[in-house]
């Protein structure tokens, strides 16, 4: 693990431990253990920038939950990842081929989501109306692992592709982390600057959206939409503080079918987020986060783009035959 | 107020699933960021590591875990960016591995 700031695991404990608190006060407690944020007392619906808070232009997004946002520009694109899954599939079946497994197809080792998959959740969970009424909290578009007979792989050829499992014995002449490890280190090379054992690619965005969600959820404008929030879901008879606390809520609390109770706090959450304008909010805010960031990063965030363009290079080049 | 009170009893007990923070169109293979990569399939395994929007992975295997919204599978998988090889719930993946474990 490369990053050792608190996590939001931890961060919602705090929340649930504080629970007689007033939110604005758990939040800012919150805020001051991640070390990001002012300690002054938050202002619900205080104005811009009199916490050193950027300023920010609320505006309805059509689809929060895939609203672009500054970091997008510094990481892969779909047509990117493309280019690389193709030419990880190319190298794992090159080295699959040369250790002894002739017709091996990397592509019948997974499967993806399809065409038309999209995001529902966002930082504040839950956003996509038409999901809520559709899943509840479930995630939609898995594949059904409940149909038909399991698929087992020949541990010879798993050990081949992947290295040794579980302690079974690595396969004859197949690289360290097998075949699959090999092609991912080929295309996912360590970082040569930074931290030893830095992660490929992007480090400085992940940190940087880290960042800037942390200090979203710590914001005045978010902390008394988030309050408003609560009152809508109130109001509908669902008393829950905070979206991370119901977030954490949807993978333990909904564990059978879908019930018309899910269906009904789900639509009842994404309909309380529209109508305070918390999803709004929470997407304007965290963009203002993430161009502070960018500004103040830009030299370190161009340099890892550029790095980026030479993996998807190199990647390009194992597509055209000259790489593997 | 019998609904409220379940819920907020709920929301109470709840403390270590894996979940997201960030919002970001990244072309990734995780739905959200900080999805914690376990070292077997339930919520109280040892954490090795995060995967992040940006991240791909490669899908190994799968395996019936603790149920997160829903659903019980867990994809044991290698996170190509930190080289970290553990399990995370299926629902916060947008790549699954066709092998049972």
């Amino acid at each position: 693990m490369y990053d050792h700031r608190p996590t939001t695991e931890r961060l919602i404990v705090l929340h649930a431990r504080r629970r007689p608190l007033l939110l604005t006060a758990a939040a800012l407690a919150a805020a001051a253990a991640l070390g990001g944020c002012t300690s002054e007392p938050a202002r619900p619906g205080g104005a811009a920038g009199d916490r050193g808070e950027p300023a920010v232009k609320i505006t309805p997004q059509p689809d929060p939950a895939n609203a672009p946002l500054p970091l997008d520009a510094y990481g892969f694109d779909t047509s990117q990842q493309k280019v690389l899954q193709q030419a990880q599939d190319i190298l794992t079946e090159a080295c699959m081929h040369r250790v002894g497994f002739a017709s091996f197809k990397n592509t019948s080792t997974y499967v993806t989501a399809g065409a038309g998959a999209r995001r529902t959740t966002s930082g504040i969970g839950l956003v996509d109306a038409e999901a809520a009424k559709k899943y509840g909290y479930r995630s939609g578009g898995l594949p059904d692992r409940e149909a038909g007979a399991a698929q087992k792989r020949d541990p010879s050829e798993t050990a081949a592709l992947f290295g040794s499992q579980d302690g079974a014995p690595a396969h004859p002449g197949a690289p360290e982390g097998g075949c699959a490890g090999e092609a991912a280190r080929k295309l996912y090379p360590r970082s040569t600057t930074g931290p030893a054992g830095a992660p490929a690619g992007n480090g400085l965005v992940d940190e940087l959206a880290q960042q800037a969600a942390d200090r979203a959820r710590g914001d005045s404008r978010v902390t008394a939409a988030v309050t408003e929030w609560s009152a809508c879901m109130r109001e509908a008879g669902f008393q829950v503080k905070t979206p991370w606390e119901l977030q954490q809520m949807e993978g333990t609390r909904w564990t059978g079918p879908v019930t018309s109770e899910e269906i009904t706090a789900a639509t009842t959450d994404v309909s309380c987020k529209q109508r305070t304008k918390l999803s709004d909010t929470w997407t304007a805010v965290l963009a203002a986060y993430q161009t502070q960031l960018v500004e103040k990063r830009k030299q370190d965030l161009d340099q890892e783009k550029k790095h980026l363009g030479e993996q998807v290079r190199f990647a390009e080049k194992v597509l055209a035959g000259g790489g593997a | 107020m019998r609904k409220a009170a379940r819920f907020t009893a709920v929301a109470l007990s709840a403390a270590t699933i894996a979940l997201g923070t960030v919002t970001a169109a990244h072309a990734g293979d995780y739905t959200e960021n900080g999805v914690r990569i376990r070292s077997n399939s339930n919520t109280s395994a040892a954490v090795l590591g995060l995967g992040y929007t940006s991240h791909t992975i490669t899908p190994i295997c799968y395996q019936a875990g603790t149920v997160i919204n829903g659903n019980k599978w867990w994809d044991k998988h290698r996170n190509n960016n930190t080289g970290v090889t553990g399990f995370s719930s299926m629902t916060l993946l947008t790549k699954w591995a066709s092998g049972h474990c």
